[in-house]
């Protein structure tokens, strides 16, 4: 009978091309939402050689020994007692929430025929320095976008190259995200298990007790209504779509609003196609619905695993008589940890409402 | 009664004593401490040398298996004490507390067991 399991923990942080040999601990922090792997590196003192914004890779873990994070350091954080400096850094997609034009970048100037969203996608990356991405990576609705309404795609001075390309991922529901080793995507991502084999099971044997669930259907919606491009033409404040199921038993009847001017296609305010071209309204409505529609299940789970993982995959929570939980959730955030207390992982977790046909994006 | 304890191509020797020794359990994990007598001095070396000096136990919800991550030290050996048993196990504290003439010592080593050996 094995009473434990062992293992050795490998942690190694090389900086501006140096391995680091005061490493006390690290952390990082790879979400969904955020676009951009995180990270976290201890030491005793600032490293004699390298500073902000040089290259940082850290390797770790204890049975998968992995590279964890690569990216580059933002900055340094000293602590007094104990004498101790966090090194912060970030995935490079950070740069993209820093840097803006200075002047308008007018859609019809730049693409007189129309964009896909990856082609805008693309354009807006190459604007931004130190930014390296492979076209192959990507991807998108490959709708031609701004042939309705091209002003709805301007890029305004002062408006982040990260918060256009949130712009454009909210109207497509698509994501763009940098994975733990550097690498930008751009996927569908879904906030739902997909249907089909999961990619991997937590189960009592794999959770440690600080995990949390919650089941709740405080932010169901069983209504949608999206609203696009506002053509001026008293169309009840833009083209639309709508979707409604029946509520679920003991929820109230209520409605999930969203909105985006990147949206040109859609309803009139009598449910007639408008005809207009590029992403329509009903489709999203339809979509979102999907979102909203359904007990809100979540989970924050810590284990002490150190598989390679990330948002987007789909994880078996075996926990039912523990976490109430005993189905397929989506990944939305994965964060690990290393140093004096050992390995451990959290991730969170969302579930609830059906499975989705999509394939799981890199991690 | 001879004992050994073996990380890698490292083995210590020493004796291990009835009187000093108990065993009760730390971090869901039985706990051996052997009283030992060190012959020489280079037994009382090397035995020390094998010391984990950190390590962290996750005890997961379910299973009958705990997880032991060794952040440093030696890490896990085959602890092995004639007529007594063999596991694997890390050494997470040794002393020696009392010195004898010829170079000779008594203490105690404690061992946390995370299997029977085969």
């Amino acid at each position: 009978m094995t009473l434990a399991m062992v293992r050795t923990q490998v942690l190694t942080v090389t900086f501006g091309g140096n391995v680091l040999t005061d490493v006390l601990s690290a952390r990082g922090q790879i979400s969904a939402d955020r676009g951009w792997p995180i990270c976290s590196v201890f030491v005793t003192a600032k490293p004699a050689v390298g500073n902000e914004e040089d290259d940082i890779d850290v390797v770790a873990g204890t049975s998968n020994i992995e590279t964890r994070f690569v990216g580059k350091v933002r900055g340094f954080r000293p602590t007094a007692f104990p004498k101790a400096v966090e090194m912060t850094a970030m995935g490079s997609l950070a740069y993209a929430a820093e840097w803006a034009p200075s002047e308008d970048m007018f859609f019809d100037e730049v693409f007189p025929s129309g964009a896909t969203d990856l082609e805008l996608v693309q354009y807006v990356l190459d604007q931004v320095p130190n930014v390296v991405y492979s076209a192959a990576n990507i991807g998108g609705m490959g709708i031609t976008l701004g042939i309705s309404a091209p002003e709805a795609f301007d890029w305004k001075a002062g408006t982040t190259a990260w918060s256009y390309i949130q712009q454009l991922d909210r109207a497509t529901l698509f994501r763009t995200y940098q994975a733990h080793d550097g690498t930008i995507y751009r996927v569908q991502m879904v906030g739902h298990p997909h249907s089909g084999m999961v990619d991997f099971t937590l189960a009592p044997e794999d959770v440690l007790s600080s995990s949390t669930a919650l089941r709740s259907t405080e932010q169901t919606r069983n209504n949608v209504k999206v609203t696009g491009y506002d053509y001026g033409d008293g169309m009840g404040g833009g083209v639309q779509g709508i979707a409604t199921a029946a509520p679920i038993t003991g929820t109230p009847d209520r409605w999930e609003y969203f909105s985006s001017s990147m949206i040109e296609d859609g309803n009139d305010e009598d449910g007639a196609p408008t005809g207009w071209t590029g992403i329509n309204a009903q489709d999203i409505a339809d979509a979102i619905l999907n979102d909203v529609n359904k007990e809100f299940v979540e989970a924050s789970v810590t284990t002490w695993r150190d598989d390679l993982h990330g948002p987007g995959m789909t994880c078996l929570l075996d926990t039912l008589d523990r976490l109430l939980i005993g189905e397929p959730m989506w990944v939305q955030d994965y964060s690990w940890e290393i140093g004096d207390q050992g390995w451990t992982a959290t991730y969170g977790l969302t579930g609830g409402g059906l499975e989705q046909d999509y394939t799981p994006p890199p991690v | 009664m001879p004992a050994t304890f073996t990380v890698g191509a490292t083995a210590a020797t020493f004796v291990a004593t009835i009187n000093g020794s108990r065993q009760d359990t730390q971090d869901d994990l039985p706990r051996l401490v052997v009283g030992t007598y060190y012959r020489t001095t280079a037994e009382w070396d090397t035995l020390s040398s094998l010391i984990t000096t950190t390590y962290a136990i996750h005890s997961p919800i379910g299973g009958d298996t705990v997880v032991l991550d060794v952040v440093r030290g030696a890490g896990q050996g085959t602890l092995a004490v004639d007529n007594l048993g063999s596991w694997f196990a890390i050494l997470i504290d040794a002393q020696c507390s009392t010195y004898l003439p010829d170079d000779q010592a008594v203490g105690s080593a404690t061992f946390l067991l995370t299997s029977p050996t085969p």
